[in-house]
């Protein structure tokens, strides 16, 4: 695919809207269009990878396995959202394992040239890295909502009469 | 429509008979309710989000949101979870307790004033109670001009409310999507807090959409946050708010909110019209 069309694909999704044109041309320019079927999975926890990856299309759960416990779901994540930010930030060990929920699609931005295009170019490495910690204190935020378990109760049984 | 305005004396409650009840979740049922009075329950209206006060006696009275309208040869609809001694009386009594009643009261969700609008309806736990009437509303509007979209989360997916409906309301051309905070990896539904799902409509058109927040207070403030990201006014925004309502028209001011009384300037709220009170601490 074409950078162009690429261009077009993140230009609509939120990850990407308010980038300038110019960044936002290097980004796709970097980037291809990665396709994952619903099941299967894009990376596991524990594993090296050197993607970011902006959902497209569809949908992938994140994955934490506890011991004891197995699988834990964590979150999902849609058209729009970032995935495997660590690749960029973290030296690329996952923290979670991703898998597609639905027929789905990504834009991955390879890491590396992502990183280079930063140290080299001051104006892209600020408008990226600014797009990543926006998404990054959102799921911030997001995370303690979660955490504040505000559904939780201990309910009692009802007593149902006769009907 | 009207909204059934409550008997002269606001203080006398009318017997009300349990017509049914319908087991939802754990804690969690729907009380279908009827008037002993048989003129009195043809006259019985109301609007989507108003409550009314529930009385028994030698226990306590409390306000509860009708959840709908229409059931069991036109009965109403509360969808009450256990939570406090008169919750727990209200269960033990079953099909065919008596109770008394006085309303409805309340403002409400502004279906009417805002048709042909998209509707976005934002819900948390059981919180989805007092919208379930906008979307049957939306769903039995001669013609609807605008689309409606179901947002809700819940803590597990065992505890979505009215699940059962979600399919029916999604066949019917509701936009339906859930959200819960916990889930094995079985779940192939969403996870995470339902703001997310706001965040992620895509289309949505601003000066075309009405959103509508019931739920936990810290819920419904980041939804009200991720509307306002989305580019909606806040004149385009309404949520529910819950207080110890006692009186239920405005004169014992223990739901008093800043200049408001919630039991009868609210529970509905325009969030222009409550914002300098929604997030401060000890209202």
């Amino acid at each position: 695919m074409d950078s162009k069309v690429l261009a077009d694909v993140l230009a609509k999704l939120r990850f990407s809207e308010s980038l300038p044109d110019e960044v936002l041309q290097r980004v796709a320019a970097a980037s291809k269009l990665e396709g994952y079927a619903a099941g299967s999975v894009l990376f596991r926890e524990g594993m090296q990878n050197d993607v970011l990856m902006v959902v497209a299309v569809g949908r992938v759960a994140l994955d934490m396995h506890v011991p004891g416990r197995g699988e834990v779901r964590i979150l999902s994540l849609g058209p729009g959202d970032m995935v495997a930010w660590s690749a960029l930030l973290g030296g690329g060990r996952m923290t979670t394992s991703a898998v597609a929920l639905d027929d789905t699609q990504v834009v991955a931005i390879s890491a590396a040239d992502a990183q280079a295009l930063c140290e080299t170019d001051p104006t892209f490495g600020y408008h990226l890295m600014r797009q990543v910690a926006m998404a990054l204190a959102h799921r911030l935020v997001a995370t303690r909502l979660q955490l504040l378990d505000l559904f939780a109760d201990t309910p009692p049984a009802i007593p149902q009469g006769p009907d | 429509m009207s909204t059934g305005a409550a008997v002269a004396n606001p203080w006398l409650a009318a017997p009300i008979e349990i017509a049914g009840v319908t087991p939802e979740l754990a804690g969690v049922a729907t009380y279908h309710m009827r008037f002993r009075d048989a003129k009195r329950h043809a006259q019985f209206r109301f609007r989507p989000g108003q409550f009314n006060m529930l009385y028994l006696p030698g226990v306590g009275e409390i306000a509860i949101s009708l959840s709908g309208a229409g059931g069991l040869g036109g009965t109403w609809d509360h969808t009450i979870r256990v939570a406090g001694n008169v919750t727990r009386a209200l269960a033990d009594l079953g099909p065919g307790g008596s109770l008394g009643l006085r309303g409805p009261y309340g403002s409400w969700w502004p279906v009417e004033e805002t048709a042909g609008a998209d509707l976005v309806v934002v819900a948390g736990g059981i919180g989805l109670a007092p919208l379930r009437p906008v979307l049957d509303a939306w769903l039995a509007a001669p013609k609807r001009l605008g689309r409606c979209t179901l947002l809700y989360g819940g803590r597990t997916p065992d505890t979505l409310l009215y699940a059962k409906q979600h399919a029916r309301w999604a066949d019917a051309g509701v936009d339906v999507q859930t959200t819960v905070d916990r889930a094995d990896v079985g779940w192939t539904g969403n996870v995470g807090v339902v703001p997310l799902l706001l965040d992620r409509i895509r289309p949505l058109v601003p000066k075309n959409t009405v959103l509508l927040v019931c739920g936990p207070e810290v819920m419904m403030r980041y939804a009200v946050l991720s509307g306002l990201a989305r580019g909606l006014a806040k004149e385009q925004i309404w949520v529910s708010l819950e207080r110890n309502m006692q009186c239920a028209v405005g004169l014992c001011g223990h739901c008093q909110l800043g200049p408001a009384f919630v039991c009868k300037d609210g529970p509905i709220f325009r969030y222009d019209k409550i914002e300098p009170y929604f997030d401060v601490e000890g209202l």
